[in-house]
C-alpha cells in the first residue's frame, strides 16, 4: 500500500518512522509485569461500555495513579490499553492518526473491519518487543456502527495480534481474572446479565468491579475515594461515543454506597 | 532549450498563458469567515472542490479534478506527519504552504518538460477567535499570500478568470457584522453569483447583484452547491469541518 490509498503506516514508514526497535535482544531477564492494569468492556442493553482504572506502575511503585488507558481513536472508536504504556500510547496515536488520515484522504470513514485489522497489525509489527517482555500490548477496541441497526461491538487481541470478537464482555490486564470471574457469575446465574442492564446499572456494574479487581490487584486503582479519582468509563452507543464526567461517576458511586 | 534564458522566458510565458487559459471557465470557490467559523462555498460539479485537511483547515479549489488531487493529497501527507511527529498545535496553513505546498507548485510549474498544474485554491485556518482566522490564496506558480483583515473580512474570491480576480480586489468592502451562519451564506452567496457572469460579456459591478435571499437562491436554482464550514465551536475537537447544505447554513 501507498500512501495514495490512505495508508497513514505507509506514509510514516516511508518518512522513515519505526513503531518496534527491531529484532528481538537474547536475555531480556528481570522483566517486570507489564500488564500491570485492568480494563474492561461489556455489552449493556444501550451499547457498550468501556472501563479502565487509573493507575500506572513500575514494579512496586506507583508512578500515576491519572492515567488514561481508554483512548478515543475516533468518534466511534474506543480502544482500551494493557501493557507497556510508551508502546500502548503509540499505538493508539497512530491509529487515531490512521484513521482520520484514510477518512481525509480518501473522502470516506475507514471500514470496521479495517479498523479491527489495523490495531492487529501494528500488534504483530511489534512482535519484537513482545518477545523481549517489555512491550507486550494487549488492547481492547470497540467500535461503534455505521447506522442505528449497526450496534457497536467489543474485539480483544492476543500479544501477537489475532482478533476476536467479544460475545458479552472482556477484560484485559492483571486485574482482569477477578472481572472476568465476576461478569461470568453475572451472566450465567445472576438471571440479570449484563446486556439486560441499563446505562446507569452498567456504570455501577463497571465501577463495582474495577474496585473488586484492585482488591486483589496492586497494580489495579479501582475507586480512590480519599483523592476522588475515579476509573474512567465510556459509553458507546448507536447516537455516539460519550466520555462520563468523574463528577457523574462519583454521584454514581454514592448511589450505589 | 533550457541553455537559452530567452526561449526559457518565453515557454514559460506560454505555460502560464496555457494554464490562465485553462483555469478560466472553472466555476469560482468563495471563503468568508466570522464568528461562527470559516465558510467555503462553490458550485459543484461532480467531483468535489473542498476538502477538510486537518483539525482546523480546509482547502477550496478551482482547476483539473487531478491536479487538485495532487496538491490535496501533499497538503493531507504533509499535516498528518507533522501532526504525528510534533502534535496537532504545529500543524497550521503558514507552515504547510510555505514549506510544503508553495515549493511543490512553483516546482511544478517551473518544469517545463512535464505537465503543469492546473490549480487555484483558498486555504482556510481556523482561529480560536475571527480575528485570529487565516485565509490564504494559493496559486498555480507557487506564489501565495496570506489575505489581509480587510480583505477577508468581505469575502476571499478564488477564480481562473483574472478580470473577475481583478475586480474583487477592487470592490469596496462590505461593513462586515456577520453574526451567524446564515449572514455569512447570504454573503457568499452574493460573491459566487457576481463571479458566475460569462467572461465574454462586460462585467456587472458587484453593487448590482440583489443582496437579498430569495433572488440570490433564484439565481442559483439551476446549479448544485457544495459548501463546507469549520466549526469554531468544534475547536479541541479532532474535526472541526462539515460539509454542510445552503437549507442547514440558513437555519
Amino acid at each position: 500500500m501507498s500512501a495514495a490509498d490512505g495508508d497513514f503506516s505507509g506514509l510514516l514508514k516511508n518518512s522513515g518512522y519505526v513503531l518496534s526497535s527491531g529484532t528481538p535482544v537474547k536475555g531480556s531477564a528481570d522483566v517486570i509485569n507489564v500488564q500491570a492494569t485492568t480494563v474492561m468492556a461489556l455489552h449493556y442493553a444501550g451499547g457498550v461500555l468501556i472501563a479502565g482504572d487509573r493507575r500506572a506502575t513500575a514494579g512496586n511503585t506507583v508512578v500515576y495513579d491519572r492515567a488514561d488507558k481508554v483512548i478515543e481513536l475516533d468518534e466511534r472508536t474506543v480502544m482500551a490499553i494493557a501493557g507497556a504504556p510508551a508502546t500502548a500510547f503509540e499505538m493508539a496515536r497512530v491509529l487515531q492518526h490512521s484513521f482520520q488520515y484514510y477518512r481525509r484522504s480518501q473522502l470516506q470513514p475507514l471500514s470496521r473491519e479495517a479498523k479491527i485489522r489495523a490495531l492487529g497489525r501494528l500488534l504483530k509489527e511489534n512482535l519484537p518487543m513482545t518477545l523481549q517482555g517489555v512491550g507486550v500490548v494487549i488492547p481492547i477496541l470497540a467500535i461503534g456502527g455505521e447506522g442505528t441497526d449497526d450496534l457497536p461491538q467489543i474485539y480483544f487481541y492476543d500479544a501477537l495480534g489475532a482478533q476476536f470478537q467479544a460475545a458479552a464482555f472482556t477484560a484485559s490486564g492483571s486485574g482482569s481474572p477477578a472481572v472476568r470471574s465476576v461478569l461470568d457469575y453475572v451472566n450465567r446465574w445472576s438471571g440479570r446479565p449484563t446486556i439486560q442492564r441499563n446505562r446507569d446499572e452498567a456504570i455501577r456494574l463497571a465501577l463495582q468491579l474495577l474496585d473488586v479487581a484492585a482488591e486483589g490487584d496492586t497494580a489495579t486503582g479501582g475507586i480512590d475515594r480519599r483523592s476522588r479519582i475515579f476509573p474512567q468509563v465510556k459509553l458507546l452507543t448507536t447516537a455516539g461515543l460519550e466520555s462520563l464526567p468523574q463528577a457523574d461517576l462519583e454521584q454514581v458511586n454514592l448511589e450505589a454506597a | 532549450m533550457t541553455e537559452e534564458p530567452y526561449r526559457w522566458l518565453e515557454a514559460v510565458r506560454h505555460r502560464r498563458e496555457y494554464i490562465e487559459e485553462q483555469l478560466q471557465p472553472g466555476h469560482p470557490v468563495v471563503a468568508f469567515h466570522g464568528p461562527p467559523g470559516i465558510l467555503l462555498l462553490t458550485v459543484g460539479v461532480g467531483t468535489p472542490k473542498l476538502f477538510e485537511i486537518y483539525e482546523k483547515l480546509a482547502l477550496g479549489c478551482v482547476g483539473h479534478p487531478a491536479d487538485l488531487e495532487k496538491v490535496r493529497q501533499a497538503a493531507i501527507d504533509a499535516a498528518h506527519l507533522e501532526g504525528f511527529n510534533r502534535s496537532a498545535q504545529d500543524v497550521n496553513a503558514r507552515r504547510l504552504i510555505n514549506y510544503n505546498l508553495g515549493p511543490v507548485l512553483k516546482n511544478a510549474f517551473e518544469q517545463i518538460f512535464s505537465a503543469p498544474l492546473l490549480f487555484e485554491g483558498v486555504m482556510g485556518e481556523l482561529g480560536a477567535t475571527s480575528a485570529d482566522d487565516q485565509l490564504w490564496t494559493l496559486h498555480y506558480d507557487g506564489s501565495y499570500s496570506l489575505m489581509e483583515a480587510k480583505v477577508s473580512a468581505k469575502g476571499v474570491l478564488v477564480t481562473g478568470n483574472k478580470r473577475l480576480a481583478q475586480a474583487w480586489t477592487e470592490t469596496t468592502s462590505e461593513a462586515g457584522a456577520e453574526a451567524s451562519w446564515g449572514d455569512l451564506a447570504r454573503k457568499a452567496l452574493r460573491l459566487l453569483v457576481w463571479a458566475r457572469q460569462p467572461s465574454t460579456e462586460g462585467l456587472v459591478k458587484f453593487e448590482e447583484v440583489p443582496a437579498e435571499l430569495d433572488a440570490l437562491k433564484k439565481r442559483l436554482e439551476d446549479v448544485r452547491l457544495e459548501a463546507v464550514v469549520l466549526h469554531r465551536s468544534k475547536i479541541g475537537r479532532p474535526v472541526t469541518f462539515e460539509s454542510t447544505t445552503l437549507d442547514q447554513l440558513l437555519t
